[in-house]
């Protein structure tokens, strides 16, 4: 069973920020106009989509160890479908 | 002598738990007005004055005014019906002062709650009664003063769930300071989203269309949805407090 | 019978209260419940957005995406902090504890502080709750987050309280992190569909 170490904190919180920076990197520089970009928005979604499975998963401790599984299986079942959501409207509609 | 310090000494024992049933029976009465109360709002609001779900603000004067005509008598009716029954909602202030004042911090609390939530009742059920009814006694009254009072109508009955903002804070902090567990916690964190989605009606005075409107997704739906569940919530555990007060419970002031 | 004593024989707790989650289980509900509720809103936008994404993208052109990803190092920063005091608070060690959970009070002073900046920026440019659709849900779901955020320090003020007279209560500090992990996460997602999504 995983436990939490402060060492795992800190390499959690550094791959948020990496995560972070990321985003920033493919957002365009200020001043140009913003075009649709089906590719930047895929990849902006799943960033987000990992960064909130790391928060949750280290920073909250949704795992195994520390909390019960009808918890777990809740933030997991919502972190997909506001995935799915998000991505679903934008190709769909 | 004897047998007469028995029967006192009797009676001043018995007097705790007569006073408790008799307080509890009051109470459970009392508490039933509530959903009572419900049930005649939606039916006024739902289907007697049709202003549930809120038609949409977008409408033209001639659709107002054909609104007005076509609902007029059941306007009238359903109003006047809340017109008589809005008090019974301050039941619900009502008990639920009288158990915050139970709280380890409720003597201050309970009547900050007790008022800010009777500021919200007048624009949230009078001031859109009276507007409608105002409407359909002349409904052939110059078509802009109609439209005035339909859009007085829905965005005092959306737009003053903001007035219960001040209430929840007052309630919120009582429970959670509390030490003698006479509300549940989760029922204090409930109120949390409710004080949160409530803000988020007041941008029914800004918007005429899409989610922040007053029939909007947001403003009204989302809204609506949490504040069921809360209202539910307040009902579920208020009842299970009447029910479980201590025998030979004395009341504050 | 004093009042406190006679209620507490007659509790029944409606939750009771084991130690199966990190803090207080009620903060589990809240948490959750409010992960629901910002999904509504989320939807609500999305699909606004998908009816005419280039208006959004053009709306959008005018927030400040380097305001928005320091705020996000920050309030991530805070919340490593907070995560970080929760381990020392249960290792007994409330001093450590304590200046952790001040640090990540400092960093929602600096978010909310950044925030206020930067609507008073896009509201001298001219761009204000009312001026298009972007614009409404912009001011209102970072509102309703800062809003959330002001009640987190509210949180960690109780639990710098209580760790000030020294007791390295785990419980409350699990509850306070678990509140504040809520704050960063639903922000990540904000920057996400407000800032970022094209």
């Amino acid at each position: 069973m995983e436990t939490t170490s402060s060492k795992r904190l800190a390499m959690s919180w550094l791959a948020l920020v990496i995560l972070t920076l990321l985003g920033w990197l493919v957002s365009e520089p200020a001043g140009s106009p913003l075009m649709l970009n089906a590719k930047v928005t895929l990849l902006v979604v799943a960033a987000a989509t990992l960064k909130c499975y790391i928060i949750m998963r280290d920073f909250m401790e949704v795992k195994p160890a520390t909390t019960p599984k009808y918890i777990r299986l809740f933030c997991n079942i919502w972190l997909l479908a506001l995935t799915g959501c998000a991505l679903g409207i934008y190709f769909v509609l | 002598m004897t047998a007469q310090a028995a029967a006192l000494t009797t009676e001043v024992t018995s007097v705790p738990d007569r006073y408790r049933e008799a307080t509890i029976r009051d109470q459970v009465w009392l508490f039933w007005c509530i959903p009572g109360f419900f049930a005649v709002f939606g039916l006024v609001f739902v289907v007697l004055a049709r202003v549930m779900p809120p038609p949409a603000p977008g409408k033209s004067s001639a659709e107002i005014i054909e609104f007005f005509q076509a609902h007029g008598f059941t306007i009238q009716i359903g109003f006047v019906i809340l017109i008589i029954v809005t008090g019974l909602f301050n039941i619900l202030n009502g008990l639920m002062t009288v158990h915050l004042k139970r709280t380890t911090h409720g003597k201050t609390f309970a009547y900050a709650f007790l008022f800010a939530q009777t500021v919200g009742v007048t624009p949230g059920l009078l001031l859109p009664g009276v507007a409608m009814l105002a409407g359909a006694l002349r409904p052939e009254r110059s078509p802009e003063l109609l439209v005035t009072l339909y859009d007085m109508t829905f965005l005092t009955f959306v737009g003053s769930l903001g007035c219960f903002v001040t209430a929840y804070i007052p309630l919120i902090a009582a429970i959670l300071l509390d030490k003698n567990k006479i509300f549940p916690r989760w029922f204090a964190y409930v109120s949390i989203w409710n004080l949160v989605t409530e803000f988020v009606a007041v941008p029914v005075f800004f918007f005429r269309d899409g989610a922040f409107a007053w029939d909007g997704a947001i403003s009204f739906w989302v809204d609506t949805a949490v504040f069921v569940v809360w209202q539910n919530a307040i009902l579920i555990q208020l009842f299970r407090t009447i029910n479980r007060q201590p025998p030979g419970m004395a009341y504050p002031d | 019978m004093s009042l406190s004593a006679a209620s507490e024989s007659h509790v029944e707790e409606f939750w009771a209260d084991k130690e199966d989650v990190p803090g207080e289980k009620a903060m589990w509900l809240f948490v959750l419940g409010d992960f629901l509720i910002f999904s509504a809103y989320f939807v609500i936008y999305l699909v606004q957005r998908a009816w005419d994404k280039q208006g959004f993208l053009d709306a959008q052109q005018h927030l400040d995406i380097n305001l928005g990803i320091i705020n996000t190092i920050v309030l991530i920063t805070g919340s490593w902090f907070v995560a970080w005091a929760a381990l020392a608070a249960r290792e007994g060690n409330a001093a450590k504890a304590l200046s952790l959970v001040r640090l990540t009070m400092l960093s929602g002073f600096i978010f909310a502080a950044l925030k206020v900046f930067e609507w008073s920026k896009e509201i001298k440019a001219g761009y204000t709750f009312t001026s298009n659709d972007f614009f409404g849900f912009y001011y209102v779901l970072t509102g309703i987050h800062l809003i959330h955020l002001v009640f987190g320090l509210a949180v960690l003020q109780i639990v710098v309280a209580r760790l000030k007279k020294g007791v390295a209560d785990h419980r409350l500090v699990e509850t306070g992190a678990t509140y504040w992990h809520m704050v960063d996460l639903l922000w990540v997602l904000i920057l996400a569909f407000l800032y970022m999504l094209r």
